[in-house]
């Protein structure tokens, strides 16, 4: 197992302590849990944006029939939608290199 | 303008005390000073006129590390710089390198900014056991290869704030294809007034920087 090295800044000295298995499989657990619960949150955050930007576009849609919108501010919202999706298609892309 | 000499004898329009002995300082307008390094002078560094990173500490591993450490940081600067060039050997193109301040594995928020030619990716991370510090290349990665990161640690000596990071970094693969290319940018949190007196910098994947990598703390004033 490869150790852990410590510099001291105080001393400048180098010392290396010996690693465990045990620690590293712990350490790895850890990180990969949080990474994991990073994604699982953006990913459940960009799936109710795309909820939320497809309620307001139908909303927005009424309201343009009504002639309280105009058609930039759907087109504004017809934007972020597609924006919020184009980025749930891409954004496993970086985990899976 | 070079100047190669103990503190006593630096001109005084440097009006420079320096931190360390035996440290290299860079000055602004391409201005540099070594120090003697017999000298045992302790204090602070410079004339605030002077934009300048002092170095702390550096490593560079001859041998593959699980785990490196920065302990007993020094509490007189006002942010931390930490380049470092990182390769680990996680079967991939690339790992990420992960951060704890003071051994603490509580409460960093992390924002992941990813951007390659398919376009830019954000993870966010609220309260985990570490933050993102930035991407290394891996195993799989073209050979001979680092990857840079800057890394910067603000207000770190103060015990009135929360612990801000914020790094730039890139990993390019084995470049077989435009989408390997990568660069990101990382903003991490630790929720904790603490000052930092150490920096502990490991493989997300690994699980170990290999021989090659180096690690450098500098001092901001």
């Amino acid at each position: 197992m490869q150790p852990h090295v410590i510099v001291d800044c105080a001393t400048g000295k180098v010392t290396l302590r010996p690693v465990t298995a045990e620690e590293i499989t712990e350490r790895l657990e850890r990180v990969a849990a949080d990474e994991a619960r990073e994604r699982d949150e953006h990913l459940k955050q960009l799936k109710e944006s795309i909820v939320q930007s497809s309620i307001e576009l139908e909303q927005r849609k009424a309201l343009v029939e009504e002639g309280i919108f105009t058609g930039k501010d759907l087109a504004d919202c017809e934007a972020r939608l597609e924006e919020a999706k184009v980025e749930l298609a891409a954004w496993k892309k970086p985990a899976a290199k | 303008m070079k100047i190669d000499a103990a503190p006593s004898q630096l001109s005084d329009a440097l009006r420079a005390i320096f931190f360390a002995r035996d440290r290299e300082v860079w000055l602004a307008k391409n201005c540099y000073a070594r120090l003697d390094p017999s000298t045992t002078r302790t204090g602070l560094a410079l004339a605030d006129r002077y934009l300048a990173w002092v170095s702390i500490a550096e490593t560079a591993l001859t041998a593959p590390a699980a785990i490196v450490t920065f302990a007993n940081i020094p509490q007189n600067f006002r942010t931390l710089a930490l380049p470092y060039q990182a390769r680990t050997d996680a079967v991939a193109e690339s790992d990420n390198v992960r951060l704890q301040f003071n051994g603490s594995a509580v409460g960093y928020d992390t924002l992941e900014s990813y951007f390659n030619s398919a376009g830019n990716v954000n993870i966010p991370g609220l309260n985990g056991v570490s933050m993102l510090a930035g991407v290394a290349e891996a195993a799989n990665s073209r050979a001979n290869n680092f990857s840079p990161t800057l890394l910067f640690i603000e207000g770190y000596a103060r015990a009135d704030r929360d612990k801000w990071a914020f790094g730039q970094s890139g990993v390019f693969g084995d470049a077989s294809a435009n989408a390997d290319l990568y660069n990101t940018l990382d903003r991490g949190r630790w929720r904790s007034l603490a000052a930092v007196t150490s920096i502990t910098l490991y493989p997300a994947v690994g699980p170990n920087f290999v021989a090659g990598s180096i690690f450098q703390l500098y001092g901001v004033l």
